[in-house]
């Protein structure tokens, strides 16, 4: 085993356990190279002081208090999430209503050509919609 | 409990959802958002904003990500967003911020302003591997990158630390 892998090996083991095999190598190897054997001593060393320092930090309550507080003081937008579609059907019934008076054709034909073409438009402006979402997240 | 929240967005219930989600990701996100600005009281106003704005989207999730990666992108943009504004408030004040005085040096290690050494990148992944008890695939989804680019972040930042510790 060379110092280069050795110090690989010696750093893996800091976050991964190492094949018992391979961590004989590196002992075998830190036991006769003395510069390895420093780079080691220093690295658990720094791993010790780097443990010691970064604790997590405890979040307090008053942040979910405060998510609750500006959630309940949000407009309530949801339902406009549906006003496209609610709208598209909407527009979509009258001129099927329009069509069976006025077109010269039996009333299932024009509810069937008004069914494809509310289906085909409805997947038209879906894909429309779901383009512009990307452009946001993209934008953002 | 991840199955659970898809239930509750699927029947509507985003209120309960964001609930649940604070339960399972507020202190992740959080420890996200020190990692990211060192600054634990700007984290806390940054994780608020994190799960209002996740709140807001909650009707527009459509599943294609899991509901982590996808909580974890919005955590990572606003984080990104704060760093960028408070670099460019840092700056714009520049003129107001004293030099620090030799005499208030302290012999001990300083452990801020030795991690402010690292690159963005090596900082974000060292510390979020010791808030996240060593979890590598934990950090890597919080960051949203590879198994292996943490490690190899990892090894980078020891390196360094050492280097710049002699």
């Amino acid at each position: 085993m060379d110092c280069q892998r050795a110090q690989d090996e010696i750093l893996d083991a800091f976050d991964t356990a190492r094949p018992a095999d391979v961590q004989a190598a590196v002992d075998a190897h830190v036991a006769d190279c003395a510069a390895c054997a420093a780079f080691a001593r220093k690295q658990r060393a720094l791993d010790r002081q780097l443990a010691t320092m970064l604790v997590p930090p405890r979040l307090t309550p008053r942040v979910r208090a405060a998510v609750r507080e500006r959630v309940r003081r949000e407009p309530r937008l949801f339902w406009s999430d549906l006003l496209p579609d609610l709208v598209h059907f909407a527009s979509c019934g009258i001129v099927m209503v329009i069509g069976l008076v006025w077109l010269p054709m039996s009333a299932p034909v024009v509810l069937s050509l008004g069914a494809i073409g509310t289906v085909l438009t409805h997947a038209v402006l879906t894909a429309f919609h779901e383009s512009l979402d990307a452009a946001d997240d993209l934008a953002s | 409990m991840g199955a659970d929240v898809q239930r509750l967005l699927h029947e509507r219930r985003y209120d309960e959802a964001l609930e649940a989600m604070l339960d399972l990701y507020e202190g992740k996100v959080f420890r996200m958002a020190v990692a990211m600005l060192r600054d634990a009281g700007r984290a806390e106003e940054v994780t608020q904003d994190i799960f209002v704005k996740m709140w807001r989207a909650l009707p527009g999730y459509d599943g294609r990500a899991s509901l982590s990666t996808w909580l974890y992108a919005i955590a990572r943009n606003t984080c990104l967003s704060a760093v960028r504004a408070e670099s460019y408030r840092k700056t714009s004040a520049l003129d107001d911020v004293p030099e620090p005085s030799v005499e208030s040096a302290t012999p001990a290690v300083d452990w801020e302003r030795l991690l402010s050494r690292l690159p963005d990148a090596q900082r974000h992944v060292i510390t979020l591997f010791y808030f996240e008890d060593r979890s590598i695939t934990e950090v890597a989804a919080m960051l949203g990158v590879p198994e292996g680019t943490v490690k190899s972040q990892l090894h980078r930042a020891r390196r360094a630390l050492a280097d710049i510790m002699e």
